[in-house]
């Protein structure tokens, strides 16, 4: 048992952690927001990460990546969190990794792309249907040597964006997960107006030929538990960015005269914060540890979820409650803050579902705790 | 980064858990059953403490040049982790906190006496921290010791003393000088003292979860000053030099573990009337799986502390927090297993058809003074807020 970082993880963190400070911040954040349509993403920074290499840490070396491993992205993905970097990062590396486990030889210039950050992708996973992740309405039919596929699709980042979708269909009551091409015939893209301002598209396919079909219910299970594991690290950072604004600004807010930190009300408070975001940090460590390994990360990943969920929200409704009026006023940062982790916690299931699919194991007898 | 056992690790666990399957013969279970006897004393614990310290357990993570095995922290929190699930109540303030204080601070002489003893298994000591006007705030006690020549005459008394009954000595935190001027915490010296000097006698304290503990009255307790540990009036540093590593052992979760696996084996054997398993309703997966999400936390947690202790930079706020989300946890997950098993669980082990033999029903009493012992959780939370979120404190 080692909870030290290697010497590369550490370098990874702090190239990343500068990068994203010098080209994050508020204003930035607000230039963003105010264009209207779909440029909402902040290109150079997507650039400047892909120039570093930052964006194919665990692509292989001969497709352009560094041949680290899951552990590595989510240290940048975690950093990302702290300043809501306005990039499709979560949503693309997922997608590359994917790729990488399922394409075949003919994606390797895809694959190349997407680890320079040529190109970005985005999954397409979610339904207007809550909690069906494993068993999408939308439908996959193949004709010949290829695949159509038919259905709608909510919430998918960055949709206007990217070059290609991992699209999640079914055929035959079986799951599998599809390559498809962003320009590809009888695709629509509607935006959507999400919490958080960032933008999400509702997909329309109808008859659309996918690219390729890069594997069943596991390649299915592979994508969302990698995707789930990444929001729990990009949770890490959302909440440790808030706990850290909501300390500084109770030690120097002053009422009655003292500052209201000195309030045991108010010091306990951001003290269960600190429990909370301590747990939601190791639990994740442990999902993404174990998919790095390879290993069966199953229940990992829904303890983790679970925690980025709970902890999700009960940071974020702690921190705007001891920031008082200042925390929701948008000329400051922490409401962006509550709005990222609230797409957090409820994205791929809340708590309740993921306690729910614990529990089945459990009644079957299939897990063991030590 | 690595967050599993390494495989001596596994192993260690493994022996370990094969070792105290043997170690818990009925017998013991019988006399720990008692609950007079239920955190210890008795014949058959004495004579299990004394196996654990021939095997060389109690030693293990102590310095070979004491005579212990000198392994690392994570192995000792593997081992605190068995011996809790095990159920037998291990003697770890004597282990862990007096003896290595002892180590650092005492004669030669005493160190020759005692800590062979403590390493066999073969001493018993109770703690005489706490007084009826000093729990919390321990600094503010009041049992004097007054230097007379080559004694020290000692008067006061202590409350919570467990295991006096059975103690050889008594690790006494007494104060030593009185001066108005002198900060509390700066007056207090530590002694060890055989139980069974003259002048000290107790009475017994019946406790919620069934566990007996005292009150330990001392009345013109003379000893020389041979007993004292350390320089005068620097007793505050022994007693708060080891509290990190006190409350790493608190909040173990071996034992809810070994009760949560029972739990859930119950919830498949038993069925309702209409066939149904208990565990096919969905709020018992849902309820048993919160539980779950729960422990894995406190489960890495514990194992981050004990990495940190082998790395020597063990953070105060993170010792705190795990002692806070522990101790609070456990209350909860009791609480939650017990809703699972229903009325049942309210039958305690003296009842033959308890279930689980009533462990449930007992862990659920005895768990509620973990918020305030070990340090109450309000002053860990202030410790968090201070030293982990700089936030500033009140002064008091």
């Amino acid at each position: 048992m080692d909870f030290t970082p290697t010497e590369s993880q550490l370098e990874i963190r702090q190239l990343s952690e500068k990068i994203f400070r010098e080209n994050v911040d508020t204003d930035r954040h607000r230039e963003l927001e105010a264009i209207e349509g779909d440029d909402k993403y902040d290109a150079r920074l997507w650039r400047t990460l892909g120039d570093v290499g930052l964006l194919g840490l665990p692509v292989k070396p001969d497709c352009g990546g560094m041949g680290m491993s899951f552990s590595e992205l989510c240290i940048v993905i975690e950093e990302a969190g702290k300043v809501l970097a306005p990039i499709p990062l979560v949503v693309s590396s997922i997608c590359t990794l994917a790729l990488q486990k399922y394409g075949d030889a003919a994606l390797q210039p895809v694959l190349a792309s997407l680890a320079t950050g040529q190109c970005c992708a985005s999954p397409a996973l979610i339904e207007w249907s809550p909690h069906q992740l494993e068993t999408p309405t939308t439908q996959a039919q193949q004709i010949g040597d290829e695949w159509q596929l038919e259905g709608r699709k909510i919430n998918v980042s960055y949709a206007d964006n990217v070059d290609y979708f991992l699209v999640s269909a079914s055929c035959e009551h079986q799951a599998g997960l599809f390559l498809v091409n962003a320009q590809q015939d009888g695709l629509e893209c509607e935006p959507l107006h999400s919490n958080t301002g960032e933008p999400l598209y509702a997909l329309t396919l109808k008859n659309v030929k996918a690219a390729q079909k890069l594997g069943d219910a596991e390649a299915l299970r592979y994508l969302v538990q990698h995707y789930t594991a990444a929001l729990c690290s990009y949770q890490v950072g959302c909440l440790d960015s808030m706990l850290s604004m909501t300390s500084a600004y109770v030690a120097e807010r002053e009422q009655f005269g003292v500052k209201v930190g000195t309030f045991q009300a108010v010091g306990h408070r951001a003290a269960n914060c600190f429990i909370d975001l301590s747990c939601l940090r190791l639990v994740t460590q442990q999902a993404v540890s174990l998919l790095s390994e390879q290993r069966n990360a199953d229940i990992a990943v829904r303890i983790a979820k679970c925690w980025a969920a709970d902890a999700g929200h009960r940071v974020s409704y702690a921190s705007q409650h001891l920031h008082g009026g200042i925390g929701a006023d948008r000329d400051y940062g922490l409401w962006r803050y509550a709005t990222h982790s609230k797409m957090v916690e409820l994205t791929l299931g809340g708590a309740a579902m993921h306690l729910q699919a614990l529990g089945q194991h459990l009644a079957d007898g299939n897990i063991n705790i030590e | 980064m690595q967050l599993e056992f390494t495989e001596q690790q596994t192993q260690l666990k493994a022996e370990l858990r094969q070792y105290f399957e043997d170690f818990m013969t009925e017998e013991l279970k019988a006399e720990l059953f008692d609950p007079s006897r239920r955190e210890g004393g008795g014949p058959r614990w004495r004579e299990g403490l004394r196996k654990l310290g021939r095997d060389g357990w109690i030693g293990l993570g102590w310095p070979k040049a004491f005579g212990g095995q000198q392994r690392s922290a994570i192995d000792q929190y593997i081992f605190t982790e068995e011996v809790q699930r095990a159920g037998f109540p291990y003697p770890f303030l004597t282990t862990e906190s007096v003896g290595p204080t002892i180590a650092r601070f005492a004669s030669e002489e005493m160190k020759v006496d005692i800590i062979p003893r403590i390493l066999a298994g073969e001493v018993n000591i109770c703690i005489g921290y706490s007084e009826p006007g000093a729990g919390t705030d321990l600094a503010s006690l009041k049992t004097r010791a007054e230097r007379d020549g080559d004694e020290y005459v000692i008067n006061g008394q202590k409350i919570f003393t467990s295991l006096a009954e059975s103690s050889d000595y008594v690790w006494l935190a007494a104060r030593t000088d009185n001066h108005p001027d002198t900060p509390k915490h700066k007056g207090i010296s530590m002694f060890l003292i055989p139980f069974d000097t003259p002048g000290i006698s107790f009475t017994p304290i019946y406790t919620l979860g069934g566990v007996r503990t005292n009150t330990t009255y001392y009345e013109n307790v003379r000893i020389p000053v041979s007993m004292r540990v350390g320089e005068e009036n620097t007793g505050w540093k022994m007693i708060t030099s080891q509290l990190n590593r006190e409350r790493l052992a608190l909040v173990t979760h071996g034992a809810l573990c070994k009760l949560f696996t029972s739990v859930c084996q119950w919830c498949r054997d038993t069925h309702l009337p209409n066939g149904e398993r208990v565990i096919d309703q969905a709020w018992v997966q849902s309820r048993l799986a919160q539980v779950q999400v729960h422990a894995e936390a406190l489960k890495l947690l514990c194992y981050k502390q004990a990495w940190a202790i082998d790395q020597d930079n063990l953070n105060m706020a993170d010792a705190s927090a795990a002692k806070v989300y522990g101790s609070e946890m456990f209350i909860e997950a009791y609480r939650a297993l017990m809703e699972v098993i229903g009325e049942g669980s309210l039958l305690s082990r003296a009842s033959q058809k308890a279930v689980l033999d009533g462990h449930l029903e007992q862990m659920y009493r005895v768990a509620s003074v973990l918020t305030f012992g070990g340090g109450t959780n309000e002053i860990q939370r202030d410790i968090i807020s201070a030293a982990g979120l700089m936030i500033p404190r009140a002064s008091r």
